[in-house]
């Protein structure tokens, strides 16, 4: 009997043994685990979209990018040093540390859409249909190179990830060097400009298209003072090749109005909406302190000039003044405004390619094409055309063509990129009070990075942990 | 809180300063006399403007003027209230031929001492147990029905609560306004002061319901199969449902609507918590030739605990005539989520004692949890122990003084797992574009959000524990004194990863921190005729200190965005690591030596004003930056310490009980607001001590008033980490039994009546409501306060009535 009674126990205990495995496993239910996606073009292509989501983030395109690309520069002047704890303060001072959370934010989310980016491209053999496949990687690649260009720009040379990594692989990752990071844009863009659509339906439009391909390497090239190649690339732009595709629009103030969204002058953009949940702006990312605009950008347009009036400030309530130039009305179940964030425009290519052409050789003659391009989008907003005469010598040529780029793009991320390309910053600081040098002219490396990778070495001029 | 006067003073200072402050970087000159039409024009900025820093609210004007009898509103009385409690409860007891039972039920209504807060209580309980044979069984079921009428009371003021509210509130606003209604202009004050919801609206208006169902049931079954050898199974189930209705009205007003009416919205909350336990167990327990005690256990346990929870908001309504989400038009939030984690354990323990005199025991546990990777899931633990009864032995027994006299040794593993239920995973996570013409499609997009790890397994924590019971005069004073050493290893922690990986952090089994102390516990009985008195002194010190990382040698984590931790080898877990405070700059001097980096005396404040904090120079360089972060303290106390008291005598009884802690320190983190001499709120009492000038420079420890803060005052440093050590009363009760005589009489078995004073005294330093702040989850960044709910003081009168 005793031994009965244990057997059965000792049998019981067996059972449960057994099916103890199977009472172990918990797969999550709200969520999905990596290993089972990357299975089909559908999930490629909602990886694709993850990619763009990022760019809307306060983290980038949404605030921060335009702290350490307008803030900087002579556009904007930062007046309240305790706000944030003084984080875009210093940012506009060039007192900004390693330990600046806006630096260390457009740093961390780049890196992560990269990570998103790579994903897509590792995993692009999921997909069954081959149109699917070019065009996904061409779209991933276009914003790879684009957060590239970003970084390369702000941090000069920085750890090169073209494929997944693990995180112990990241910890001993070096700075690569500048040359060979413009060499991978440059190879992601070609990519992508030959394998991209030049348009899509309505119901795709905010894709990448070759047509941004194309401008985003123009302006790289432009940025390695690579003239003839510039030139070569934005003048397809402006063929028939692209006949149709872009255009100035003759009123300065319809290219942002909320009703012309993805307009032909939007080469490419930041895409947001206000009416679907989740994908606006809130009120603290609203460009609500027009204050902040640099009082000499103001006073620099002709009366005429129809760009002036975009950056007066309509007053929505005693606390918010936000520029024309991004006005929206709030929708009142969101909460959001929609306005677009433009990361280049037509006019961008215009102005670019009137650069290039200027430095390959100056054109005195009225007849100039340089010229040409720089009257039409002057012209455009309603300022009176440069004669030849007035612009009578490539450097000339070139201050004033820097002097309109000022006045066609701010707060569109373009200003400190265009003066520590020409390597202007320091007369442009000057001017508004600050005096720079050249270890200004990057960013620091963000210290949270610097302490867990042995191998990085910070920029000069900040202190080395 | 500084009162309406005060506080106008305060903006007034504070907003002069930006002013001044602004002169002197643009090389301009001006004074504070200047109004607002000549400061806007000598800084260039259009007239009307008003988000800007520099300009005087025109609100504290008349307060500036010393004009008497303007509003003084203390929100702080406004808010809170003193609640009345009131619990009944009602049992019946008894049992017969093996068979005992108990039925209860009790009802509980508690006003909140947040006004609009409360909650009520239904519940009943029953219980019976049979015997019969060798059999035993029983069950054993409880169930509540709460109703909770709740008010958002933790967190910052900036996410609309009623207690932070009510200290960041400026004093110079009425609640009501001439006509009634409420006021609202501290929402919609401009100058840059801070938009702060009118709380007692807040707290009135919003309509916030919850609904609890609590169940909780356990069944057991005892069979003797032979003699001395027990079977038991015991399964026990608890659920808990929650539903939360929550609706804000059209009265009060929203960041896109400043004036009421707004856009209602309302939300609707539930959760379903679901938790089952089974436990097998046989036991077998024997005495042999009355020498030998053998006790041996053999056990079996599942686990499973499932949790489902789901959200949706709405808004839209046309009106506030109906609260539920049908009369909303749109939904703006929606949320719905399922979870579920199990656990087995089996368990084989064996127990020996000769004589009562010399104890060994010996256990193994296995235990296997659903939450870590698929190659790690088990963990093993054993522990063993002796124990010897010196005062049983024949050379002690005589000594009748000496009533207890133990030492035991002992070391034993146990396992942690508490990290979220599919942490090993790699998960992916949603993020949405949209694109399209027009208004625009949502297009859904997926990406990979954390790292997986296959590996992950057990947190173990070896603990070795040497004890000593020491007892005489019949344990009439007695002692327990315990010292334990303990190392925790493959501690689950998050740890930072860098940024060009992808991702931020990493859950790993990564280092080792020990754990030793010494516990005391003092109790003593005494009896002088007719007078009872108990005494119990408790002390506790633990030392903690880390002793591996992995590959690093110190992690730091940021919370909140602003407060940093460091983790580091030879240092405690998880100590604040801040600027350390040095005064503030006393006058140009002070400054000047400042900016000459080769005197180190004062060290070099970027952007630092006279009046702003200097700090210590940590690393000796002549400047304070990131690099001058230093331990300043942890959330741990040295030691803990507690006292509780009995006293009877004939048909009184005394109980008093209290606890403490020393060394502890508190990340108050609400200071940033209260207590930032900023003036966009209202701040602490502090501020009439604060810098003004040179000739007065208020305690020389509190900056000047700036809307605009200067050098590093906004950073995070000592001067926001307090002493959180304090000693606290926890209950007084009073009670008075009727004599047994005259209760008989009445037919009544007893009767008691008490009264009981809950909360009545804390002795504290700190400056906050709470010394006793919530532990955050994460073991690396503890002790915040960033707006907590003060502990109620209460008095209770209760009647205890049996028959």
């Amino acid at each position: 009997m005793k031994n009965h009674i244990l057997t059965v126990a000792l049998c019981a205990l067996g059972m449960f043994a057994a099916g103890c495995d199977d009472f172990l496993e918990e797969l999550p239910q709200s969520s999905a685990a990596s290993a089972n996606f990357y299975k089909n073009d559908n999930d490629v292509k909602n990886a694709v979209n993850a990619c763009y989501a990022n760019l809307q983030k306060s983290q980038l395109y949404g605030e921060f990018m335009i702290n350490m690309a307008e803030t900087r520069s002579d556009n904007i002047e930062d007046q309240n040093p305790g706000g944030n704890a003084g984080r875009d303060y210093n940012i506009d001072k060039f007192t900004a540390g390693a330990d600046n959370a806006a630096i260390t934010a457009v740093w961390q989310y780049s890196y992560n859409t990269i990570m998103r980016c790579n994903a897509v491209i590792q995993n692009i053999g999921a997909c069954s249909v081959e149109s699917n496949k070019i065009q996904y990687e061409a779209e991933a690649r276009f914003l790879r190179a684009l957060m590239y260009f970003n970084i390369v720009r702000f941090w000069g040379d920085a750890p090169l990830v073209l494929t997944q990594i693990t995180s112990e692989q990241s910890v001993n990752a070096r700075r690569d060097e500048a040359s060979k990071i413009y060499d991978a844009i440059v190879d992601d863009l070609n990519f992508a400009a030959t394998n991209l659509p030049k348009s899509y339906d309505k119901t795709e439009m905010g894709r990448a298209t070759s047509g941004a391909a194309l401008a985003l390497l123009g302006k790289v090239y432009l940025t390695q003072q690579k003239w003839a190649d510039c030139k070569t690339t934005l003048q397809r732009l402006m063929s028939s090749e692209f006949d149709g595709v872009y255009e100035l629009l003759p009123d300065v103030a319809e290219v942002f109005k909320m009703e012309n969204k993805l307009n032909k002058e939007m080469v490419f953009v930041v895409h947001y909406s206000k009416v679907v949940v989740g994908e606006g702006h809130n009120f603290s990312q609203y460009y609500k302190n027009a204050s902040l605009l640099d009082r000499a950008l103001r006073t620099a347009y002709e009366d005429n000039d129809a760009r002036k009036g975009l950056l007066e400030t309509i007053s929505i309530d005693k606390d918010n003044t936000p520029f024309v130039k991004f006005y929206d009305t709030f929708d009142l179940t969101t909460k959001n405004v929609g306005y677009d964030q433009p990361v280049i425009r037509y006019a961008d290519v215009l102005l670019m390619y009137a650069e290039a052409l200027n430095e390959i050789s100056f054109d005195a003659s009225e007849s100039s094409e340089a010229l040409k391009y720089l009257n039409q989008v002057r012209t455009r907003s309603g300022a009176t055309a440069y004669k030849a005469a007035d612009l009578n010598s490539k450097d000339k040529f070139r201050e004033q063509l820097m002097e309109e780029r000022r006045l066609e793009f701010p707060l569109e991320c373009h200003r400190w990129f265009d003066l520590i390309r020409t390597n202007t910053a320091e007369a442009a600081m000057a001017k508004v009070g600050l005096n720079i040098t050249k270890n200004d002219y990057l960013y620091p490396i963000p210290k949270y990075e610097m302490e867990l990778c042995p191998n990085l070495t910070q920029n000069p001029g900040y202190s080395d942990k | 809180m500084l009162g309406a006067y005060d506080f106008a003073r305060l903006v007034y200072d504070a907003h002069n300063e930006a002013y001044l402050d602004l002169l002197e970087s643009k090389n301009l000159t001006g004074s504070i006399n200047d109004d607002n039409a000549t400061r806007l024009a000598t800084l260039g900025e259009k007239p009307g403007t008003t988000n800007v820093t520099y300009l005087i609210p025109e609100e504290i004007v008349p307060y500036i003027n010393g004009e008497p009898g303007l509003t003084d509103t203390d929100w702080q009385d406004e808010v809170f209230r003193s609640g009345i409690t009131t619990k009944h409860s009602l049992s019946v007891s008894g049992g017969q031929n093996g068979v005992d039972y108990f039925i209860s039920g009790n009802y509980a209504k508690e006003d909140g001492i947040v006004i609009g807060s409360g909650q009520e209580t239904f519940g009943g309980r029953a219980k019976v147990n049979v015997k019969y044979n060798n059999v035993k069984f029983g069950a054993n079921v409880s169930m509540s029905h709460i109703l909770y009428d709740l008010v958002p009371t933790e967190d910052r003021f900036t996410k609309e609560t009623v207690v932070a509210g009510a200290l960041a509130a400026a004093p110079i606003f009425p609640v009501y306004n001439e006509d009634g209604s409420y006021n609202f202009d501290n929402y919609n004050w401009s100058h840059k002061q801070q938009a702060v919801l009118n709380p007692v609206a807040l707290a009135l208006e919003r309509k916030d319901r919850m609904k609890r169902n609590k169940m909780m049931g356990q069944a057991y079954f005892d069979w003797e199969i032979i003699d001395n050898l027990h079977f038991k199974t015991e399964f026990g189930a608890t659920w808990n449902s929650f539903r939360r209705e929550i609706y804000r009205p059209s009265t009060l007003p929203t960041s896109t609507n400043k004036v009421p009416p707004s856009n209602p919205e309302g939300t609707v909350r539930t959760k379903d918590n679901f938790g089952w336990t089974w436990e097998n167990t046989l036991n077998y327990s024997k005495r042999f030739n009355d020498m030998h005690e053998l006790t041996v256990v053999l056990g079996q346990s599942m686990q499973r605990e499932s949790l489902e929870a789901s959200r949706i908001t709405g808004n839209g309504y046309p009106n506030d005539l109906v609260h539920t989400l049908n009369a909303s038009t749109a939904a703006t939030k929606w949320d719905s989520s399922r979870e579920a984690w199990t656990l087995a354990s089996f368990i084989a323990r064996a127990q020996y004692n000769f004589d009562h005199k010399y104890l060994v025991s010996a256990s193994l546990r296995a235990d296997g949890s659903s939450r870590f990777g698929s190659n790690n899931k088990w963990g093993y633990f054993p522990s063993a122990s002796v124990g010897w009864y010196l005062s049983e032995e024949d050379f002690l027994k005589e000594q009748t003084w000496l009533s207890a006299l133990k030492i035991r040794a002992s070391y034993g593993q146990s396992g942690n797992f508490s990290i979220g239920n599919y942490d090993t995973y790699a998960l992916l996570g949603t993020d949405n574009y949209v694109l399209g013409t027009g208004d625009g499609n949502l297009v859904p997009g997926i990406y990979p959000s954390s790292i997986g790890n296959d590996n992950l397994g057990w947190e173990k924590t070896a603990m070795t524990n040497l004890g000593l019971e020491f007892g005489v005069l019949n344990n009439m004073f007695r002692l327990e004194v315990d010292l334990y050493n303990s190392n925790t290893s493959n501690m689950l922690l998050e740890v930072p990863v860098p940024y060009i990986s992808g991702f931020g952090t990493s859950l790993q089994n990564r280092g080792k921190v020990n754990n030793k102390g010494l516990e005391i516990t003092l109790s003593t009985q005494n009896r002088f005729g007719d007078f009872r008195w108990s005494n119990n002194f408790n002390f506790a010190m633990n030392k903690n200190e880390v002793k591996d990382l992995g590959t690093v040698d110190e992690i730091v984590t940021v919370c909140n965005s602003v407060i940093y931790y460091v983790t580091r080898v030879g240092e405690s877990i998880g100590n604040y690591y801040t600027l350390v405070t040095d005064g503030i700059f006393m006058n140009q001097e002070e400054l000047d030596i400042a900016a000459d980096l080769n005197d180190k005396r004062i060290a070099y404040v970027a952007g630092a004003k006279v009046g702003d904090f200097k700090y210590k120079d940590m690393n000796g360089d002549g400047v304070i930056n990131d690099d001058d972060k230093a331990i300043v303290g942890n959330y741990a106390p040295k030691f803990t310490y507690g006292w509780s008291t009995q006293m009877g005598w004939k048909w009184f009884d005394l109980a008093v009980s209290t606890q403490g802690t020393y060394g502890n320190k508190i990340a108050n983190i609400n200071r940033r607001y209260i207590n930032s001499m900023e003036g966009s709120i209202n701040n602490m009492a502090d501020a009439l001590n604060r810098f003004v000038s040179v000739d007065n420079p208020g305690n020389g420890q509190i900056v000047q008033a700036n809307r605009s803060a200067t050098g590093k005052n906004g950073t995070i440093s000592t001067w926001h980490i307090e002493d959180g050590s304090y000693f606290r009363i926890r209950d007084i009760t009073f009670g008075v039994t009727l004599p047994k005589k005259w209760t008989n009489h009445a037919g009544l078995e007893k009767v008691r009546a008490y009264f009981t004073a809950y909360n009545p005294f804390t002795f504290s330093n700190y400056s906050g409501y709470n010394p006793e702040v919530s532990q955050n989850s994460n073991p690396l960044t503890p002790g915040i306060d960033y707006g907590t709910y003060p502990v109620a003081r209460s008095y209770v009168f209760g009647l205890n009535v049996s028959f």
